[in-house]
Protein backbone atom coordinates (compact mmCIF):
# COMPACT_ATOMS: atom_id res chain seq x y z
CA UNK A 1 0.00 0.00 0.00
CA UNK A 2 1.75 3.31 -0.97
CA UNK A 3 1.83 5.79 2.04
CA UNK A 4 0.12 8.89 1.68
CA UNK A 5 0.31 11.73 4.65
CA UNK A 6 -3.47 12.66 5.03
CA UNK A 7 -4.11 11.44 8.71
CA UNK A 8 -4.50 14.51 11.28
CA UNK A 9 -1.95 17.17 11.04
CA UNK A 10 -0.47 16.10 7.91
CA UNK A 11 -1.54 17.83 4.47
CA UNK A 12 -2.53 15.23 1.79
CA UNK A 13 0.14 15.20 -1.52
CA UNK A 14 -1.02 16.27 -4.42
CA UNK A 15 0.64 15.57 -8.01
CA UNK A 16 2.17 18.86 -8.17
CA UNK A 17 3.09 19.66 -4.64
CA UNK A 18 6.42 21.50 -4.51
CA UNK A 19 8.43 20.82 -1.13
CA UNK A 20 8.29 24.76 0.23
CA UNK A 21 11.71 24.87 0.88
CA UNK A 22 13.37 21.92 -0.92
CA UNK A 23 13.22 20.95 -4.76
CA UNK A 24 15.50 18.21 -6.44
CA UNK A 25 17.39 19.84 -8.11
CA UNK A 26 19.35 21.37 -5.01
CA UNK A 27 20.50 18.07 -4.34
CA UNK A 28 24.08 17.84 -6.61
CA UNK A 29 25.47 14.50 -5.22
CA UNK A 30 28.95 13.67 -4.38
CA UNK A 31 31.20 16.33 -5.22
CA UNK A 32 33.44 14.17 -6.98
CA UNK A 33 30.85 13.18 -9.56
CA UNK A 34 29.12 16.25 -9.69
CA UNK A 35 29.75 16.88 -13.13
CA UNK A 36 29.20 13.64 -14.32
CA UNK A 37 25.53 13.48 -12.97
CA UNK A 38 25.07 17.13 -13.99
CA UNK A 39 25.40 15.93 -17.38
CA UNK A 40 23.11 13.07 -16.65
CA UNK A 41 20.42 14.66 -14.83
CA UNK A 42 18.64 15.83 -18.45
CA UNK A 43 18.08 11.74 -19.31
CA UNK A 44 15.39 9.84 -18.22
CA UNK A 45 16.01 8.09 -14.71
CA UNK A 46 15.86 4.36 -15.84
CA UNK A 47 18.65 5.52 -18.73
CA UNK A 48 21.00 7.27 -15.63
CA UNK A 49 20.90 4.82 -13.22
CA UNK A 50 22.30 1.75 -15.64
CA UNK A 51 24.81 4.12 -16.93
CA UNK A 52 25.83 4.84 -12.97
CA UNK A 53 25.85 1.38 -12.70
CA UNK A 54 27.73 -0.03 -15.19
CA UNK A 55 30.34 2.79 -14.21
CA UNK A 56 30.61 1.70 -10.86
CA UNK A 57 31.31 -1.67 -11.73
CA UNK A 58 33.82 -0.63 -14.25
CA UNK A 59 34.94 1.82 -11.49
CA UNK A 60 35.08 -0.82 -9.21
CA UNK A 61 36.73 -3.88 -10.48
CA UNK A 62 39.51 -0.94 -11.69
CA UNK A 63 40.05 0.40 -7.42
CA UNK A 64 39.81 -2.89 -6.31
CA UNK A 65 36.40 -2.86 -4.77
CA UNK A 66 35.35 -6.16 -7.07
CA UNK A 67 37.60 -8.04 -4.78
CA UNK A 68 36.40 -6.35 -1.22
CA UNK A 69 32.96 -7.02 -2.65
CA UNK A 70 33.39 -10.45 -3.24
CA UNK A 71 34.99 -11.10 0.41
CA UNK A 72 31.78 -9.38 1.50
CA UNK A 73 29.97 -12.04 -0.38
CA UNK A 74 31.53 -14.95 0.49
CA UNK A 75 31.07 -13.64 4.17
CA UNK A 76 27.39 -13.90 3.74
CA UNK A 77 27.87 -17.14 2.19
CA UNK A 78 27.55 -16.46 -1.21
CA UNK A 79 30.42 -18.45 -3.46
CA UNK A 80 31.34 -19.63 -6.97
CA UNK A 81 28.85 -17.80 -9.68
CA UNK A 82 26.26 -16.49 -6.82
CA UNK A 83 29.50 -14.74 -5.21
CA UNK A 84 30.33 -13.26 -8.19
CA UNK A 85 26.56 -12.32 -8.69
CA UNK A 86 26.44 -10.74 -5.61
CA UNK A 87 29.67 -9.00 -5.75
CA UNK A 88 28.41 -7.24 -9.06
CA UNK A 89 24.92 -6.67 -7.52
CA UNK A 90 26.75 -4.63 -4.78
CA UNK A 91 28.67 -2.06 -6.96
CA UNK A 92 26.19 -1.49 -9.39
CA UNK A 93 24.07 -0.90 -6.74
CA UNK A 94 26.33 1.83 -5.71
CA UNK A 95 26.02 3.11 -8.60
CA UNK A 96 21.91 3.32 -8.72
CA UNK A 97 22.08 4.94 -5.36
CA UNK A 98 24.67 7.93 -6.60
CA UNK A 99 21.83 8.34 -8.95
CA UNK A 100 19.46 8.87 -5.85
CA UNK A 101 21.94 10.84 -3.68
CA UNK A 102 21.98 13.29 -6.81
CA UNK A 103 17.75 13.11 -7.48
CA UNK A 104 18.65 12.16 -11.33
CA UNK A 105 15.41 11.61 -12.81
CA UNK A 106 13.66 13.63 -10.06
CA UNK A 107 11.77 16.91 -11.37
CA UNK A 108 9.58 17.48 -8.69
CA UNK A 109 8.75 16.89 -4.99
CA UNK A 110 5.89 14.56 -6.18
CA UNK A 111 8.24 12.63 -8.22
CA UNK A 112 9.84 11.84 -5.31
CA UNK A 113 6.30 10.51 -3.35
CA UNK A 114 5.93 8.30 -6.45
CA UNK A 115 6.34 4.07 -6.28
CA UNK A 116 7.08 4.67 -2.71
CA UNK A 117 5.55 2.46 -0.48
CA UNK A 118 5.40 3.24 3.18
CA UNK A 119 4.90 0.31 5.93
CA UNK A 120 4.66 1.48 9.63
CA UNK A 121 3.33 4.39 9.19
CA UNK A 122 1.13 4.24 11.85
CA UNK A 123 4.27 4.67 14.11
CA UNK A 124 5.00 7.69 12.61
CA UNK A 125 1.13 9.23 13.30
CA UNK A 126 1.37 7.95 16.81
CA UNK A 127 4.24 10.65 17.58
CA UNK A 128 2.48 13.78 18.15
CA UNK A 129 5.08 14.84 20.60
CA UNK A 130 7.99 14.51 17.79
CA UNK A 131 10.86 11.29 17.56
CA UNK A 132 13.79 10.50 16.22
CA UNK A 133 13.54 8.91 13.16
CA UNK A 134 17.20 6.69 12.77
CA UNK A 135 18.32 5.64 9.49
CA UNK A 136 21.02 3.41 8.33
CA UNK A 137 23.69 3.35 5.61
CA UNK A 138 21.66 0.83 4.42
CA UNK A 139 19.70 0.82 1.03
CA UNK A 140 19.66 3.76 -1.02
CA UNK A 141 19.73 7.40 0.27
CA UNK A 142 17.60 10.29 0.82
CA UNK A 143 14.97 8.57 2.75
CA UNK A 144 13.80 11.45 5.14
CA UNK A 145 13.46 13.52 1.90
CA UNK A 146 10.64 10.70 0.45
CA UNK A 147 9.11 10.81 4.03
CA UNK A 148 8.53 14.31 3.37
CA UNK A 149 7.35 14.07 -0.12
CA UNK A 150 4.42 11.62 1.18
CA UNK A 151 3.78 14.60 3.33
CA UNK A 152 5.34 13.69 6.98
CA UNK A 153 7.56 16.70 8.35
CA UNK A 154 11.00 15.40 8.91
CA UNK A 155 13.59 17.37 9.36
CA UNK A 156 17.28 15.84 8.55
CA UNK A 157 20.06 16.64 10.43
CA UNK A 158 23.05 15.67 8.47
CA UNK A 159 26.65 17.02 6.76
CA UNK A 160 24.68 18.07 3.60
CA UNK A 161 27.48 19.10 1.88
CA UNK A 162 24.82 20.30 -1.06
CA UNK A 163 23.99 23.05 1.18
CA UNK A 164 27.78 24.56 1.51
CA UNK A 165 28.04 28.01 -0.56
CA UNK A 166 24.47 27.77 -1.84
CA UNK A 167 22.30 30.00 -0.69
CA UNK A 168 18.81 27.99 -2.48
CA UNK A 169 19.46 25.97 1.00
CA UNK A 170 19.08 29.44 3.37
CA UNK A 171 15.39 28.88 3.74
CA UNK A 172 15.33 25.32 4.67
CA UNK A 173 18.17 25.95 7.31
CA UNK A 174 16.61 28.86 8.79
CA UNK A 175 13.03 27.13 8.70
CA UNK A 176 15.26 24.20 10.13
CA UNK A 177 13.90 21.94 7.96
CA UNK A 178 17.78 20.72 7.54
CA UNK A 179 20.10 20.94 10.46
CA UNK A 180 23.83 21.64 9.24
CA UNK A 181 26.49 19.24 11.21
CA UNK A 182 29.38 20.57 9.28
CA UNK A 183 32.43 19.22 9.07
CA UNK A 184 35.26 20.91 11.76
CA UNK A 185 35.56 21.45 14.98
CA UNK A 186 33.68 20.58 17.98
CA UNK A 187 31.86 23.88 18.33
CA UNK A 188 30.85 24.57 14.99
CA UNK A 189 28.92 20.94 15.02
CA UNK A 190 27.50 21.23 18.67
CA UNK A 191 25.06 24.55 17.52
CA UNK A 192 23.53 22.02 14.95
CA UNK A 193 23.01 19.19 18.08
CA UNK A 194 21.46 22.12 20.16
CA UNK A 195 19.21 22.79 17.08
CA UNK A 196 18.06 19.27 16.82
CA UNK A 197 17.55 19.38 20.49
CA UNK A 198 14.97 22.52 20.58
CA UNK A 199 13.31 20.91 17.59
CA UNK A 200 12.88 17.16 19.22
CA UNK A 201 11.27 19.23 22.63
CA UNK A 202 9.38 21.09 20.28
CA UNK A 203 7.69 17.70 18.52
CA UNK A 204 9.40 17.53 15.70
CA UNK A 205 10.31 14.59 13.69
CA UNK A 206 13.77 15.19 13.06
CA UNK A 207 15.78 11.91 11.15
CA UNK A 208 19.00 10.96 11.32
CA UNK A 209 21.80 8.42 10.17
CA UNK A 210 23.28 6.23 13.26
CA UNK A 211 26.29 5.14 11.69
CA UNK A 212 28.64 6.24 9.22
CA UNK A 213 31.76 8.44 9.20
CA UNK A 214 31.63 10.34 12.18
CA UNK A 215 31.58 10.28 15.75
CA UNK A 216 33.17 7.97 18.75
CA UNK A 217 31.44 4.39 18.48
CA UNK A 218 28.86 3.69 20.60
CA UNK A 219 28.65 0.07 20.08
CA UNK A 220 28.94 -1.99 17.10
CA UNK A 221 26.66 -4.49 15.72
CA UNK A 222 28.49 -7.44 14.29
CA UNK A 223 27.72 -8.77 11.09
CA UNK A 224 29.38 -11.31 8.65
CA UNK A 225 32.07 -9.53 6.90
CA UNK A 226 32.27 -5.99 8.48
CA UNK A 227 30.24 -4.66 11.50
CA UNK A 228 27.85 -1.59 11.52
CA UNK A 229 29.72 1.07 13.70
CA UNK A 230 26.50 2.79 15.65
CA UNK A 231 27.94 6.15 16.59
CA UNK A 232 26.78 7.99 20.13
CA UNK A 233 25.54 11.24 18.78
CA UNK A 234 21.63 10.44 18.62
CA UNK A 235 22.19 8.57 22.02
CA UNK A 236 22.91 11.47 23.58
CA UNK A 237 20.33 13.34 22.31
CA UNK A 238 17.52 10.70 23.04
CA UNK A 239 18.40 11.06 26.44
CA UNK A 240 18.50 14.46 26.54
CA UNK A 241 15.42 14.74 25.28
CA UNK A 242 13.48 11.77 26.01
CA UNK A 243 12.40 11.33 22.41
CA UNK A 244 11.20 8.39 21.14
CA UNK A 245 13.98 6.62 17.96
CA UNK A 246 11.54 4.83 15.56
CA UNK A 247 14.53 2.56 13.08
CA UNK A 248 14.19 3.25 9.57
CA UNK A 249 15.05 0.61 7.00
CA UNK A 250 14.78 1.14 3.00
CA UNK A 251 15.25 -0.94 -0.17
CA UNK A 252 14.07 -0.95 -3.71
CA UNK A 253 11.88 -3.92 -5.14
CA UNK A 254 11.48 -4.36 -8.39
CA UNK A 255 11.03 -0.43 -9.05
CA UNK A 256 9.83 0.86 -5.97
CA UNK A 257 11.03 2.49 -3.01
CA UNK A 258 10.21 0.60 0.20
CA UNK A 259 10.45 2.38 3.38
CA UNK A 260 9.87 0.60 6.99
CA UNK A 261 8.90 2.54 10.11
CA UNK A 262 10.04 -0.36 13.11
CA UNK A 263 8.42 -0.15 16.90
CA UNK A 264 10.35 2.58 18.74
CA UNK A 265 13.29 1.84 20.33
CA UNK A 266 13.31 1.36 24.57
CA UNK A 267 12.83 3.92 26.27
CA UNK A 268 15.95 6.23 27.45
CA UNK A 269 17.64 5.15 30.38
CA UNK A 270 19.77 7.66 32.31
CA UNK A 271 22.67 5.25 31.85
CA UNK A 272 24.62 6.60 28.98
CA UNK A 273 26.17 2.33 28.32
CA UNK A 274 23.12 0.85 29.95
CA UNK A 275 20.93 2.80 27.11
CA UNK A 276 23.41 1.65 24.67
CA UNK A 277 23.00 -1.57 24.93
CA UNK A 278 19.04 -1.70 25.33
CA UNK A 279 19.02 -0.45 21.79
CA UNK A 280 21.80 -2.87 20.71
CA UNK A 281 19.88 -5.81 21.65
CA UNK A 282 17.03 -4.16 19.90
CA UNK A 283 19.01 -3.52 16.65
CA UNK A 284 21.09 -6.23 16.10
CA UNK A 285 18.43 -8.50 14.92
CA UNK A 286 16.80 -5.49 12.80
CA UNK A 287 19.89 -4.98 11.08
CA UNK A 288 21.58 -8.65 10.41
CA UNK A 289 17.73 -9.54 9.33
CA UNK A 290 18.24 -6.31 6.85
CA UNK A 291 21.36 -7.52 5.52
CA UNK A 292 20.29 -11.45 5.15
CA UNK A 293 17.80 -10.24 3.28
CA UNK A 294 18.72 -7.35 0.59
CA UNK A 295 22.58 -7.88 1.22
CA UNK A 296 22.89 -6.44 -2.43
CA UNK A 297 22.15 -2.92 -1.42
CA UNK A 298 24.42 -3.04 1.44
CA UNK A 299 27.52 -1.30 -0.40
CA UNK A 300 28.68 0.88 2.92
CA UNK A 301 28.54 -2.24 4.94
CA UNK A 302 30.47 -4.26 2.26
CA UNK A 303 33.33 -1.68 1.81
CA UNK A 304 33.28 0.55 4.44
CA UNK A 305 35.21 3.91 3.87
CA UNK A 306 35.57 4.57 7.34
CA UNK A 307 37.48 2.82 9.72
CA UNK A 308 35.50 -0.38 11.73
CA UNK A 309 38.71 -0.79 13.91
CA UNK A 310 37.63 -0.81 17.31
CA UNK A 311 38.76 1.99 19.79
CA UNK A 312 39.41 5.08 17.06
CA UNK A 313 39.03 8.69 18.17
CA UNK A 314 36.67 10.22 16.40
CA UNK A 315 39.26 12.19 14.50
CA UNK A 316 40.69 9.07 13.36
CA UNK A 317 37.32 7.95 11.59
CA UNK A 318 37.44 11.51 10.05
CA UNK A 319 40.68 11.08 8.67
CA UNK A 320 39.76 7.70 7.36
CA UNK A 321 38.43 9.13 4.60
CA UNK A 322 34.40 10.19 4.50
CA UNK A 323 34.82 11.84 1.28
CA UNK A 324 32.66 10.71 -0.70
CA UNK A 325 30.36 8.75 1.70
CA UNK A 326 26.93 10.18 1.45
CA UNK A 327 25.76 13.25 2.47
CA UNK A 328 23.70 11.97 5.50
CA UNK A 329 25.56 11.33 8.51
CA UNK A 330 25.64 10.61 11.98
CA UNK A 331 24.99 13.36 14.70
CA UNK A 332 28.38 13.30 16.31
CA UNK A 333 31.87 13.81 16.69
CA UNK B 1 34.35 34.59 38.29
CA UNK B 2 33.58 32.69 40.65
CA UNK B 3 35.89 30.23 41.49
CA UNK B 4 33.49 28.19 42.62
CA UNK B 5 31.54 27.68 39.13
CA UNK B 6 35.00 27.14 37.32
CA UNK B 7 35.57 23.87 40.04
CA UNK B 8 31.90 22.67 38.98
CA UNK B 9 32.05 23.22 35.51
CA UNK B 10 35.46 21.79 35.21
CA UNK B 11 34.63 18.87 37.57
CA UNK B 12 31.37 18.11 35.21
CA UNK B 13 34.06 18.20 31.70
CA UNK B 14 35.95 16.06 34.06
CA UNK B 15 33.07 13.55 34.33
CA UNK B 16 32.49 13.61 30.86
CA UNK B 17 35.59 12.56 29.79
CA UNK B 18 37.12 10.82 32.18
CA UNK B 19 40.39 11.15 34.29
CA UNK B 20 42.44 10.09 31.49
CA UNK B 21 41.69 13.26 29.49
CA UNK B 22 41.51 15.47 32.30
CA UNK B 23 44.32 17.59 32.19
CA UNK B 24 46.55 17.68 35.06
CA UNK B 25 45.89 21.03 36.26
CA UNK B 26 42.57 22.61 34.69
CA UNK B 27 42.46 26.43 34.26
CA UNK B 28 40.26 28.56 32.88
CA UNK B 29 42.41 28.95 29.96
CA UNK B 30 42.48 25.31 29.63
CA UNK B 31 41.18 24.36 25.54
CA UNK B 32 37.99 22.55 25.60
CA UNK B 33 38.19 21.03 22.07
CA UNK B 34 42.50 20.14 22.61
CA UNK B 35 43.09 20.22 26.36
CA UNK B 36 40.24 17.83 27.21
CA UNK B 37 39.85 16.38 23.69
CA UNK B 38 35.75 17.29 23.51
CA UNK B 39 33.90 16.20 20.50
CA UNK B 40 30.73 17.96 19.93
CA UNK B 41 28.57 15.14 21.33
CA UNK B 42 30.67 15.25 24.66
CA UNK B 43 30.31 19.53 24.26
CA UNK B 44 26.81 18.51 24.57
CA UNK B 45 26.57 16.29 27.37
CA UNK B 46 28.78 19.09 28.91
CA UNK B 47 26.09 21.72 28.33
CA UNK B 48 22.93 19.38 29.57
CA UNK B 49 25.01 18.93 32.45
CA UNK B 50 25.79 22.74 33.48
CA UNK B 51 21.77 23.40 32.82
CA UNK B 52 21.45 20.69 35.01
CA UNK B 53 23.62 21.71 37.75
CA UNK B 54 22.90 25.83 37.74
CA UNK B 55 19.34 25.45 37.04
CA UNK B 56 19.88 27.24 34.11
CA UNK B 57 18.64 26.72 29.91
CA UNK B 58 20.58 27.98 27.14
CA UNK B 59 19.18 28.95 23.95
CA UNK B 60 21.95 28.12 20.96
CA UNK B 61 19.76 30.85 18.85
CA UNK B 62 21.01 33.84 21.17
CA UNK B 63 23.96 32.04 23.98
CA UNK B 64 26.37 30.71 21.51
CA UNK B 65 28.66 33.22 20.20
CA UNK B 66 32.19 32.25 18.74
CA UNK B 67 34.74 31.41 21.18
CA UNK B 68 32.50 30.66 24.21
CA UNK B 69 33.28 26.77 23.71
CA UNK B 70 36.68 27.93 23.30
CA UNK B 71 38.34 27.04 27.32
CA UNK B 72 36.83 26.46 30.10
CA UNK B 73 36.84 29.78 31.21
CA UNK B 74 34.70 30.72 28.45
CA UNK B 75 32.13 28.13 29.13
CA UNK B 76 32.37 29.52 32.68
CA UNK B 77 32.01 32.91 31.61
CA UNK B 78 28.90 31.57 29.55
CA UNK B 79 27.25 30.00 32.79
CA UNK B 80 28.04 32.99 34.88
CA UNK B 81 26.03 35.04 32.11
CA UNK B 82 23.14 32.92 32.21
CA UNK B 83 22.76 32.46 36.17
CA UNK B 84 23.02 36.32 36.20
CA UNK B 85 20.14 36.83 33.50
CA UNK B 86 17.99 33.98 34.70
CA UNK B 87 18.15 35.70 38.51
CA UNK B 88 17.90 38.88 37.45
CA UNK B 89 13.94 37.50 35.14
CA UNK B 90 13.44 35.02 38.15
Amino acid sequence: MTGRAGAAGLGPVTADQRDPELSPDMFAGPAKLRRLTSMLRALPIGVTENVLAGLAIVDGAARGRYRRAAAWAAAQGATGWAGHRLALAVLANHGRFVAEEALLGMDSTAALARDVVLHGADRLIAQPDGALLLGFHLGPPKTWLRLRALGYPVRFAGRLQASVGDPRWQAAIEAGTVIRLPDGDAPSRLAGLLQMRRLLRQGALVYVTADGPFGREAFRVDLPGHPLIVRHGWLALRRATGAPTLPVLTWRDRGRRIIEIHPPLPAPLADAAADAAACRAQLTPLLAGYVRTHPAQCRWVAMPRWSTTAGRRPESAIDQGAAGAPDEQVAGG
Amino acid sequence: MNTETLTVVAAIVSRIVGQARTPAQPARDTRLSQGYLLDSVELLEVVIASEQAFGITFDEQVDFRPGTFETLGSLVDLVERKRAEQGRSA
